[in-house]
């Protein structure tokens, strides 16, 4: 039978296998490229080059029906809805103050984060599609003007091809996303209570 | 910028070895605790010029690996620990000392506790005074004693129960 005093000096006869040095640390925050900030920074970068080009095709081009501009309006305002959300939990990852918090108050920013990044892909990317379908829906009314009919449909096709792909990726995402978020939150409250 | 890496490189010399416990005793295994001492000094560094001298920095490198060390969580279900069985000890029984072994079991053990018991203890062990652990918890210091006095007979009990195995 070992007393808490035994096992302490079990403890402190013990042999580290660090492996690591300052200058490795350095050196690996020197080559940290692919980091999840850094992929929500380049997301949101190639939204802003979208928008820019949706820009210039909408100021370039000679469309002539309100429903066309209606559409580019909101191919636009989706774009900036994505970077909206994006840009804000860009900001929070890179809020060096998160991790100085308390472990009760950092466990609650978890929790909230990763609720907020399960709204962001699922619920939010459900409305985000829904206006972007709506936007092709009034763009090609003016196909439908200005094209042969063929062309209308074959366009027509495509969009509504892409969207049920889009659909079916994303119910199976959803579903998987939602037994990894309550694994998460269980765990996440589990924690919380032993700090509390 | 090399000022700030001298001082980078004096902080990890003093605090690594105390901080690797607490990444060892709460993941139960040395990768993944190098992993996480890895990311705390990461972070640390990027926090850097951020640290006022309102607390020790010890306590301050310490709320950082324990953040971390709860972050880690969220992915733990996917890397399921090794169970405590005799195996641990059994695999290489010519080739490890007896203390290595009494050290493997007893961080076995230690990742049995509840996560908030491992990061207490870790550093209890460590010597860290009540009042540091106490602020980088988030426990009342009263609280605290009442758990330490519990996690160690907890402790205790695991590691004879696993001893005679």
């Amino acid at each position: 039978m070992k007393e808490f005093e035994e096992l302490k000096s079990i403890w402190d006869s013990q042999a580290e296998k660090l492996e690591i040095s300052p200058g490795d640390i350095l050196k690996k925050l020197k080559k940290s490229r692919r980091s999840f900030a850094n992929k929500l920074l380049a997301e949101t970068i190639i939204a802003l080059v979208l928008i820019i080009l949706l820009a210039f095709i909408w100021i370039k081009s000679p469309f002539i029906m309100w429903t066309t501009h209606l559409a580019m309006f909101i191919f636009i305002s989706g774009c900036f809805y994505y970077i909206f959300f994006q840009y804000r939990d860009y900001k929070s990852i890179q809020n060096n103050k998160l991790m100085l918090k308390q472990p009760g108050e950092y466990l609650e920013y978890l929790k909230s984060f990763r609720m907020r990044r399960y709204a962001l892909n699922t619920r939010k990317y459900s409305l985000y599609a829904f206006f972007i379908g709506f936007a092709f829906a009034l763009f090609l009314i003016e196909v439908y003007f200005v094209t042969p009919l063929w062309q209308t449909i074959l366009a027509l096709v495509l969009i509504i091809g892409w969207f049920l792909l889009c659909w079916l990726l994303m119910r199976n995402y959803i579903r998987r996303e939602e037994e990894k978020l309550e694994t998460m939150i269980a765990n996440l409250e589990r924690l919380q209570k032993q700090f509390q | 910028m090399v000022n700030k890496e001298a001082l980078f490189s004096d902080i990890f010399q003093k605090n690594s070895r105390r901080i690797y416990h607490l990444c060892y005793g709460y993941t139960g295994d040395s990768d993944s605790a190098n992993d996480l001492m890895q990311e705390t000094f990461m972070k640390v560094w990027k926090n850097l010029d951020n640290f006022r001298n309102q607390s020790m920095i010890s306590t301050w490198i310490y709320r950082i690996a324990v953040n971390t060390c709860l972050s880690y969580l969220r992915s733990e279900s996917r890397h399921p620990k090794e169970e405590l069985t005799g195996r641990i000890i059994e695999t290489e029984p010519d080739e490890v000392s007896d203390k290595k072994e009494q050290t493997a079991l007893l961080y076995s053990c230690i990742a049995k506790l509840d996560e908030h018991e491992r990061i207490i203890i870790t550093m209890v062990l460590d010597e860290v005074p009540y009042a540091e652990i106490a602020e980088v918890s988030g426990i009342s210091e009263g609280n605290l004693r009442v758990k330490i006095h519990r996690i160690k007979q907890k402790l205790a009990a695991i590691y004879n129960r696993y001893e005679r195995v």
